[in-house]
């Protein structure tokens, strides 16, 4: 009963769809705003990125974040050798500026200046169209191989966990080396010679369109149809589409998956290179934000042709492309199109790749294909925190903790504390979520967002009165994360990667750009109790003893976040070691055999969601009060992309990785210590924390905080091996896979 | 061993990554066969393009209206230098620091600086949010800095204005936030965003011949682009009877989305085309216009000025720094049309002689936010010498928020903390209530309402 009604459903669906697209079509007023030539060249711009995800999760299994930034990245390289004949560099470590400091430190009279490394290599004024394309494909052939080699091949075996991380690390490094280089200001891009880029060419149905948004449009299309053919026809193609199946198989077949997906890599970076490159020239300009914001739509459009077909890819993303149009005439000339106060409401258009993804999910029936990969790597170890941290180690870094924020910092480092603090409360939401179940959530400064502006209202409209409003705004994040783990239920891994991301885009655009949310010009300001209002110029005397420095900010601001943290800290390790914990670790780990022992998979996804979200929530409300006001770019998803990437290089499976990442979290203790003490602009937040997730997740998946725990093990194993094996030490000896099915009995 | 060597190496890579981060800004080149390796940091505005205007006079007239404006004396400062706090968003606004940096030098120059003293501007850079509670700590809690002049900062503004309330005076820069024209912090001796558009609409209203019918808006959807339309927009073209529609964009909209969104918006059918966006829009609107061969009047801001789109319109084989026909809103004067009285031909000339471009810039971009951000320190010079020296909180905040004008580059009197913009009397740092349209007219810029040819809007007169 229950199947057929979920079939109706389906159907229902379906068929809304086919008749709105239908309608769309038919209806003028609709058609003039759907079936456009901007709508098609957007839909290209969206296709010519989902092509190449699609190529590389075919080819190595690796959904592929980074694919717009590459995209974006191999058309600043071209732009650059047109206008200037330079090829730009990423900043690279000199060590000869190191050796210049020191001396200058030791010295403030010298004058040495030794070499520094080039930014750029010039060829001359300005290149050519075809000089330049050809060294840009070139560039874009090698950083193919480079991603293969150096980031990707060793990343093969590893779970999808790994590879989402290497391409969110990836994604974050390159556009963070494109705003060093050129800032964020619009870079022009020169047209490319043949064809007049403003001559409108007249398409049937009254469809106008430029002559290069065309031109784009039929090469995608193009490629789109010589793609299918070789993944069909082709030894390489069929090979390819063997081994994304089952590598096994292929391997069996005498095909190599790693010399395909080393093609593939190759394939899928020349054609987003060459693809971003016409891209960029239809934009005419281009920017590190234009480009790189595709992703989501792209990704939608992928997760529609299931990874797999490059034709309902295309479609799918041209229909994404068109649908803007007809979304905005809905916004603007339409009563019935949803206000907020008197203003339309914002991001719609945002809105409908998630609505997209969950029908998508819900009419597959089933959860998508994942790849039969040969091996399939552990997630990072998530170790029991032993007694002692519980009883002495955490109290003694807390200790430790307030005696520096009250004592020994000063203005900038106390800043620099509350930032950490606060960074480990959302660090602990993704290692709960992630680290523990081992679900992927992008959406955590979403659910961290939807609770900060919820304490601005209570407290300014409400006046409800500190400390409550932080429970409600919780309380609410949790629900709301419920709702998000629904899907979560259906889908894992990447393919929720992708449903929380573009759940944290459309709660971006359409919750916290809506005007009544955050408040316009007046904004979302949050009544502050006296004691920890951040901006204080104030003392206090603690056991005789002054605290503070009678400088802001408030030592008081991050004493009340340390406390939270500190609650949150117990909270969450508690929770690793009870029966509820052992059982999310033995969903994370398989949960066939998690349901087979008698561990109710559903329920404890929602319940590690709602617990996720709450503590995010708990983060929200925090920063709320600790900023004493609301903006929404706090909370975007290229924030919650960061503090994903922080959380993970901190160690993702354990409070201590969570401290660690929020010792690296922007404006941390870490930053601050490398600007205040090494001169390193905050710009490079970005650059190194994009470059150590990806040397992370290549490395050393289980974060700083592993490395720590490895140390600290190998100088055990090294005493025992002089003093004899001490006992116990084989079942605390680290991450054998038979530490999780261990738990897995204990937790049924 | 091998452990050990990859964190050395690791190590080693941050801290060379922080010390090369501070040299790349050094320029030096290398010769190498074949090829040129420039060392040096990056182009963030490449030019002004080839719009530049000469001034006819750079000697002693423009010095003579300097010293008269600052009170300052002829020469060189010296002493103890008088320091001041300053916060910008160098990725996205670079050429505010050209601005604030070249008045700096022109005024320890030539014109004694600070009552005889050297003017030192502290340096902070806001691009995330975190940024902005760091600077406004660290200016609040050196009491050395006696005041902080702000740039242009797209994030972090609350948390800087907050620490900085009652603790240092402040002169608000080009703001662009909500956060900027409502804080209690500073004033801001502009018009602001408020001011111009407001006066935007009031001249759709009352300027145009014939009286338009309909008006297409394209805004940015943020909270002051959101907050703009309809609260300094729809309520001056509803009282006036005039049709209005609007759409709102992403900053990350494409060139392809833009052109839909302004179809979506009526702009083939409207009269006016009235976008409130940022120069990378600017450029797309400009696009689009062209791609649906549309003709209507566009009337915007000065935000669409600068070197991408004087490159873009090279490209596209104009030769104009902005396109033709546009009406352009601002504080009333012209970069285009210099004047002596209003200090943009001192301005031009200065900036020129003590400018440097960006870092890794190939030429100066001294439009957009440069002027204000050099009449501001300026301004602040001025204060300085009234109170012959007197640089304490209360003298200057005193003086801050009872500068009535005039103002360097800004057209009309000041009324700071007062100012009520079309009934709305939250905007309580924004100090000026006057504005100019200019418009880009067969090659040829034309004073349409602005200080130049005496009829500025006053935004307070606008109907709503």
């Amino acid at each position: 009963m229950k199947g057929s009604l979920t079939k109706y459903l389906q159907w229902f669906i379906g068929a809304s769809a086919i008749v709105m697209v239908a309608w769309a079509l038919i209806d003028s007023d609709s058609r003039a705003h759907f079936l456009t030539g901007s709508g098609l060249a957007s839909g290209a711009l969206i296709a010519a990125i989902s092509l190449g995800v699609v190529i590389t999760y075919r080819g190595s299994g690796v959904v592929n974040f980074a694919n717009s930034a590459i995209a974006m990245y191999i058309a600043y390289v071209y732009a650059v050798l047109r206008k200037d004949g330079d090829l730009f560099l990423p900043p690279l470590p000199n060590p000869f500026a190191l050796v210049e400091g020191i001396v200058h430190k030791l010295d403030s009279t010298s004058t040495l200046d030794l070499p520094d490394w080039p930014t750029r290599i010039s060829f001359g004024p300005d290149m050519q169209f075809w000089p330049a394309l050809l060294i840009s494909v070139v560039f874009a052939l090698l950083l193919g191989l480079v991603l293969h080699f150096f980031i990707f091949r060793p990343l093969r075996q590893a779970p999808p966990l790994a590879k989402v991380v290497a391409s969110i690390g990836l994604c974050l490094y390159l556009p963070a080396v494109i705003v060093r280089r050129f800032g964020i200001q619009p870079f022009t891009v020169q047209s490319i010679p043949y064809f007049k880029v403003d001559r409108p060419v007249s398409l049937p149905l009254g469809v106008k369109i430029n002559a290069d948004e065309l031109v784009l449009t039929i090469l995608v299309i193009v490629l789109t149809v010589a793609l299918y053919a070789v993944f069909q026809l082709t030894r390489f193609g069929l090979a390819t589409r063997a081994a994304s199946e089952n590598e096994k198989g292929a391997v069996v077949l005498g095909f190599s998956p790693e010399f395909l997906a080393g093609a593939n890599w190759i394939i899928s970076t020349l054609i987003t290179g060459v693809l971003g490159i016409f891209a960029a020239t239809v934009l005419r300009t281009i920017d590190p934000n234009v480009i790189p914001a595709l992703i989501i739509p792209a990704l939608t459009a992928a997760l529609v042709g299931s990874f797999t077909s490059f034709g309902w890819t295309t479609f799918a993303a041209m229909v994404l492309g068109m649908q803007f149009g007809l979304v905005k005439y809905f916004e603007a000339q339409h009563h019935w199109y949803p206000k907020s106060g008197t203003s339309i409401f914002p991001g719609m258009e945002r809105v409908l790749p998630l609505v997209i993804i969950v029908l998508v999910l819900f009419l597959r029936g089933k959860s998508l294909p994942t790849r039969g990969a040969i091996s399939s790597g552990r997630l990072p170890f998530s170790p029991t925190p032993p007694r002692w941290a519980i009883r002495y180690g955490g109290p003694a870094l807390a200790l430790a903790t307030a005696i520096c924020g009250l004592f020994i910092f000063g203005p900038t480092f106390r800043l620099a504390l509350a930032n950490t603090l606060i960074g480990i409360i959302i660090c602990l939401s993704i290692v709960v979520i992630t680290g523990y179940i081992g679900q992927i959530s992008l959406a955590q400064m979403a659910f961290a967002g939807i609770s900060a502006f919820l304490v601005a209202k209570l407290t300014t409209q409400h006046n409800v009165p500190f400390p409550i409003p932080i429970f409600i705004g919780a309380v609410v994040a949790m629900l709301v994360g419920v709702l998000v783990a629904l899907p979560a239920l259906r889908v894992r891994g990447v393919n929720l990667a992708i449903v929380t991301l573009a759940f944290a885009v459309a709660v971006d655009k359409a919750v916290f750009g809506n005007q009544s949310v955050n408040g316009g010009f007046v904004g979302a300001p949050v009544k502050v109790p006296q004691l920890i209002s951040q901006p204080r110029d104030v003392q206090y005397k603690i056991l005789g003893i002054i605290a503070g420095d009678g400088k802001q900010p408030n030592p008081m601001t991050a004493m009340f976040c340390l406390v939270v943290v500190v609650i949150l800290c117990y909270a969450v390790a508690n929770l690793r070691r009870s029966a509820t914990g052992r059982r999310m670790l033995a969903t994370r780990s398989n949960e066939r055999a998690a349901a087979a022992a008698g561990v109710n998979v559903s329920g404890m996804k929602i319940l590690a969601f709602a617990v996720s979200a709450f503590i995010a929530g708990v983060g929200g409300a925090v920063s709320a009060y600790r900023f004493g006001g609301v903006t929404p770019d706090k909370f975007n998803y290229v924030q919650s992309l960061t503090f994903f990437a922080f959380a993970y290089l901190g160690g993702i499976a354990s409070v201590y990785g969570s401290i660690s990442g929020g010792f690296l979290v922007a404006g941390g203790l870490v930053f601050t210590f490398l600007s205040e003490k090494l001169g390193v602009p905050s710009e490079f937040t970005l650059i190194l924390g994009g470059l150590g997730l990806v040397v992370a997740s290549v490395r050393n998946p289980e974060g700083i905080a592993g490395a720590v725990r490895q140390i600290g093990m190998n100088v055990r194993r090294k005493r025992g091996s002089r003093e004899g094996p001490p006992e116990g030490v084989a079942a605390g000896a680290g991450p054998s896979p038979s530490t999780d099915t261990r738990e897995v009995g204990a937790a049924s | 061993m091998k452990v050990r060597s990859y964190k050395l190496v690791a190590s080693l890579i941050v801290l060379s990554l922080g010390a090369s981060a501070c040299s790349e800004t050094k320029k030096a080149e290398t010769t190498t066969p074949g090829t040129t390796m420039t060392t040096e940091a990056p182009s963030t505005v490449p030019s002004t393009g080839e719009t530049t205007t000469t001034v006819v006079d750079a000697g002693a007239e423009l010095n003579a209206w300097a010293l008269t404006y600052t009170g300052g004396t002829a020469g060189a400062a010296s002493g103890d230098s008088i320091k001041v706090g300053y916060a910008n968003d160098e990725n996205f606004f670079p050429e505010n620091t050209i601005g604030i940096e070249s008045a700096r030098d022109y005024l320890n120059a030539e014109l004694g600086g600070a009552a005889g003293k050297p003017i030192e501007l502290v340096s902070c850079s806001v691009t995330n949010a975190e940024d902005g509670a760091k600077c406004g700590t660290q200016f609040a809690n050196d009491p050395s800095i006696v005041a902080v002049i702000t740039g242009t900062i797209l994030v972090g503004n609350k948390e800087l204005y907050d620490t900085l309330t009652g603790k240092k005076p402040v002169i608000v820069g080009n703001g662009v936030t909500s956060d900027d024209f409502t804080t209690p912090a500073g004033q801001a001796f502009t018009a602001g965003s408020p001011g111009v558009i407001a006066g935007m609409s009031g001249y759709i209203v009352s300027g145009l011949s014939p009286k338009p019918k309909k008006v297409a808006i394209l805004a940015q959807n943020n909270p002051a682009g959101q907050a703009a339309v309809p609260l300094l927009i729809d309520p001056v073209l509803k009282k006036a009877g005039i049709e209005s529609t609007s759409v709102f964009i992403d900053d990350s909209a494409s060139a392809s989305d833009v052109q839909a969104a302004l179809k979506a918006a009526g702009a083939d059918t409207a009269d006016v085309l009235l976008p409130i966006i940022t120069i990378q829009q600017c450029i797309n609107v400009y696009d689009a216009v062209k791609s649906l061969a549309i003709n209507p009047i566009v009337v915007t801001t000065g935000l669409c000025f600068g070197t991408p789109m004087t490159d873009h319109l090279k490209e596209a084989g104009e030769k104009g720094p902005v396109p033709e026909g546009w009406y352009f809103g601002g504080y009333g004067y012209s970069y285009f049309n210099p004047d002596l009285e209003s200090g943009m031909q001192t301005y031009i000339a200065k900036v020129q002689q003590y400018g440097k471009p960006a870092p890794g810039a190939k030429t100066l971009e001294y439009t957009g936010f440069a002027g204000p951000e050099f009449a501001n320190l300026m301004t602040f010079a001025k204060f300085v010498n009234t109170s012959k020296g007197a640089v304490d909180f209360a003298t200057l905040d005193a003086a801050i928020r009872g500068f009535k004008g005039p103002m360097m580059l800004q057209v009309g009197p000041l009324n700071c903390g007062k100012q009520v913009i079309l009934g709305l009397a939250f905007f309580v740092s924004v100090c000026a209530a006057e504005m100019g349209i200019q418009q880009l007219k067969d090659g040829q810029w034309v004073s349409i309402a602005d200080g130049l040819n005496g009829k500025p809007i006053d935004v307070t007169k606008v109907e709503s």
